[in-house]
């Protein structure tokens, strides 16, 4: 690889700039977050009305979660930062429509994590909790709910892992994030290469750390559970 | 060493299996006779399955000698960072256990192929019959255990009995020299034992090698030429069903006495 | 409410209706062709951590490892600019785009194949070994089938991402769905209407292939009274009441 490069690689633009792709990386990692606490939090009710007897419930959730999961992440985040201002609905920061974006989208996951880890909690549980004088609600609360997180745990950090990949699109949309800054600096100083690859060996390692603390993350729970 | 005698088939020497630093089996000698039945019996976890295992090199031993039908068989050297040098060793065990026949406790039955073609697989990867032949073998092996009628079937619509009437016919199509059943009758509803045990009685009535691993007493004390008793990954007591009935190991009668009230 | 719809105005859509036709079907060639080199790379990868060679099996898992840890857009911008600027490697967009979907989800697949490998009960391969059938014959005949039946769902659900992430390559000028909605959409100042349809058509051509892979998973369960296997993601649309699928008799 190093054999096709015509010129050495100029680390003294990474480093002069090192503070801009630091700070857009931090941004990175903010509004993912964001975006993955707003899907954490919409998931579950999702999830719920999607198991409901109700209609009024299951179908909207249903269609909910069917968008969220078929519709491209980067449709949404120009849907929401584009069409809905130009149609005078509102106008939003890049930082707002990210964050709406990858949660809207993370939600319809969350929700599915939810529902399989719900089901996969032994119907026994239910049965014993209410042998025990629970009511419905007190049942789910404290024996269905701590042990279905438990098992959501695990798929949950996958889809942040999912999220922080998608947060780097936000450059789109002029999000002040390390690729912009990388961008910015590339066309300025003509050393894509440089600036490119170090944005790239950022990314990677952040989302690296998160993939690979996940994988262990999901051995441990395993582990525990099994035995 | 090999003092083989014509009319023994199976020779075990000194054969041991670790897992990574556990024994399952201290170094055991046997021999099994040509047209002799043995049965082995003992708790779970004493090494029944291991040894039975071993004799196929489907957990190959991890130190020791069998020698099966005149021919020498030493544990396999592992080629774990060139795999490619293992192949003719491979080759020669594949073989080998073409001319033994196993029956699983799990049925093992391949779940995606129809009842014929799970008995015809191995007649044609093995054998070298063609495909018509081996159906045809297949189903007179299949008519043999009463499963004729369900050839064209799939597993996962039989009932335990029969798929594991199936995998008895897998294992004899292939005309073995030894039959190893390993606890055949333990995963099957009680009312579906009887049937497995009344082939496996025929197959010995017909003169077939046999080792059973079975908890079935009664079956192990009137077909047995031989019993062996194991425990903790070693031989500890064999004789025939007559010196069963009055075992001489304090771990024997026990065994037998936890089996006859349990 | 009613001025909003009153403002809203179809009409440029539908009269680009071939430009945006022109975009799915670039869209579902570089699908197809990413996932089916996805398919042999997640192969390659999944039997080089499954090698008894120890340095192949560790040099899988950390190729593995590090695929996904990229994310797509990252690799995209650093191959067709980070390599063009470097000199002498210039892709045009449709490989880049290709190569980069496949090497990323190579690893995703070759993570599903292996947990399938596991996931078919070693009594099958001794029951192939007691019956001296060749490792080969094992492999082929008893081992791959139930891998492919046990691994059918989340393969499904690698395709749907591989499709729609092919919307991510319009950064590189790829001119699939999401680019030429773009151009239109800038053209005719109509963004609303642009990405609404683009988002419905992705919805819509999602859902066909949802439902066209689990008739798929159906063939390839015929011998099964039930479907048992794990769905990752069982409801995208109308999947929601399965729990458990029965498939017709064969």
């Amino acid at each position: 690889m190093i054999a096709v490069l015509p010129f050495a690689f100029d680390y003294s633009v990474v480093s002069e700039h090192s503070g801009e792709l630091l700070r857009g990386l931090l941004l990175t990692v903010e509004v993912a977050a964001c975006g993955f606490a707003l899907a954490a939090v919409l998931g579950l009710p999702l999830a719920l009305a999607g198991r409901s007897r109700t209609p009024l419930l299951r179908i909207p959730a249903t269609m909910w979660i069917a968008l969220a999961r078929g519709v491209p992440l980067l449709i949404v985040i120009f849907w929401l930062y584009y069409a809905a201002a130009q149609e005078g609905l509102f106008s939003l920061t890049a930082f707002i429509a990210g964050m709406l974006s990858l949660g809207l989208t993370g939600s319809g996951y969350m929700a599915e994590i939810y529902r399989s880890a719900l089901s996969a909690v032994p119907t026994g549980q239910f049965e014993s909790a209410a042998a025990i004088g629970l009511s419905r609600a007190q049942a789910f609360r404290v024996v269905i709910l701590p042990q279905a997180l438990r098992t959501a745990i695990p798929p949950a950090m996958n889809t942040f892992v999912m999220l922080l990949k998608g947060a780097t699109l936000l450059s789109v949309i002029g999000l002040a994030d390390m690729f912009y800054a990388a961008k910015l600096v590339a066309v300025n100083e003509f050393k894509p290469f440089e600036l490119y690859t170090a944005a790239a060996v950022l990314v990677i390692a952040v989302t690296l750390v998160a993939a690979i603390g996940s994988g262990l993350v999901e051995r441990r729970l395993s582990k525990g559970v099994r035995r | 060493m090999s003092a083989t005698t014509t009319s023994s088939l199976l020779e075990l020497q000194q054969v041991t299996k670790q897992f990574g630093t556990t024994t399952v089996l201290q170094p055991t000698d046997l021999q099994v006779r040509r047209g002799e039945v043995v049965c082995v019996i003992g708790p779970s976890g004493s090494g029944k399955s291991t040894l039975l295992r071993c004799v196929n090199f489907i957990a190959p031993p991890s130190t020791g000698t069998i020698v099966f039908d005149g021919a020498e068989y030493k544990p396999p050297t592992d080629h774990r960072w060139v795999p490619a040098l293992g192949m003719s060793e491979e080759k020669r065990l594949t073989r080998l256990r073409s001319e033994i026949g196993m029956v699983f406790q799990q049925f093992n039955v391949f779940p995606h192929l129809t009842v014929r073609e799970n008995v015809a697989l191995g007649c044609r990867k093995t054998c070298g019959l063609s495909r018509a032949q081996a159906n045809e073998r297949a189903l007179a092996e299949l008519t043999r255990v009463g499963m004729a009628e369900k050839a064209d079937a799939y597993p996962e619509r039989l009932s335990g009995g029969q798929k594991q009437r199936v995998a008895i016919a897998r294992a004899l199509a292939l005309d073995p020299k030894l039959m190893l059943f390993d606890e055949a009758t333990s995963a099957l509803d009680p009312e579906l034992v009887n049937g497995i045990l009344a082939i496996m009685r025929e197959l010995a009535e017909g003169g077939m090698t046999m080792m059973v691993v079975t908890h079935e007493m009664r079956f192990a004390m009137e077909v047995a030429d031989r019993v062996i008793f194991m425990d903790r990954g070693a031989i500890v007591e064999e004789g025939t069903p007559e010196q069963f009935k009055a075992p001489q190991h304090e771990r024997t009668q026990t065994f037998l006495r936890s089996i006859n009230h349990g | 409410m009613t001025t909003l719809f009153a403002a809203l105005d179809f009409g440029p859509v539908w009269e680009m209706r071939s430009e945006l036709l022109k975009g799915i079907g670039n869209m579902a060639l570089i699908a197809v062709v990413s996932f089916a080199l996805a398919i042999v790379g997640g192969l390659l990868l999944a039997g080089m951590r499954q090698s008894r060679s120890r340095p192949i099996a560790w040099g899988g898992f950390l190729l593995i490892q590090f695929l996904r840890g990229i994310a797509l857009y990252v690799l995209l911008l650093w191959m067709f600019f980070g390599l063009a600027s470097a000199g002498g490697f210039q892709f045009q967009p449709i490989p880049a785009g290709i190569l980069a979907l496949s090497l990323l989800n190579s690893a995703y697949l070759a993570e599903i194949f292996r947990a399938g490998y596991e996931a078919v009960p070693t009594g099958q391969k001794e029951a192939a070994m007691a019956c001296g059938l060749p490792r080969r014959t094992w492999f082929f005949r008893i081992h791959l089938p139930q891998v492919t039946q046990i691994t059918l769902p989340a393969m499904g659900n690698v395709f749907v991402d591989i499709i729609k992430d092919t919307s991510i390559l319009s950064a590189i000028g790829v001119t699939e769905l999401l680019r030429e909605s773009q151009r239109w959409a800038q053209f005719y100042q109509l963004p609303f209407e642009f990405y609404t349809a683009a988002a419905l058509i992705y919805l819509a051509i999602v859902t066909l292939v949802t439902f066209g892979w689990r008739r798929l998973e159906r063939r390839a369960g015929r011998h099964l009274q039930t479907q048992a296997t794990v769905r990752r993601s069982r409801s995208l649309l109308f999947g929601i009441g399965a729990r458990s699928e029965t498939a017709p008799a064969p």
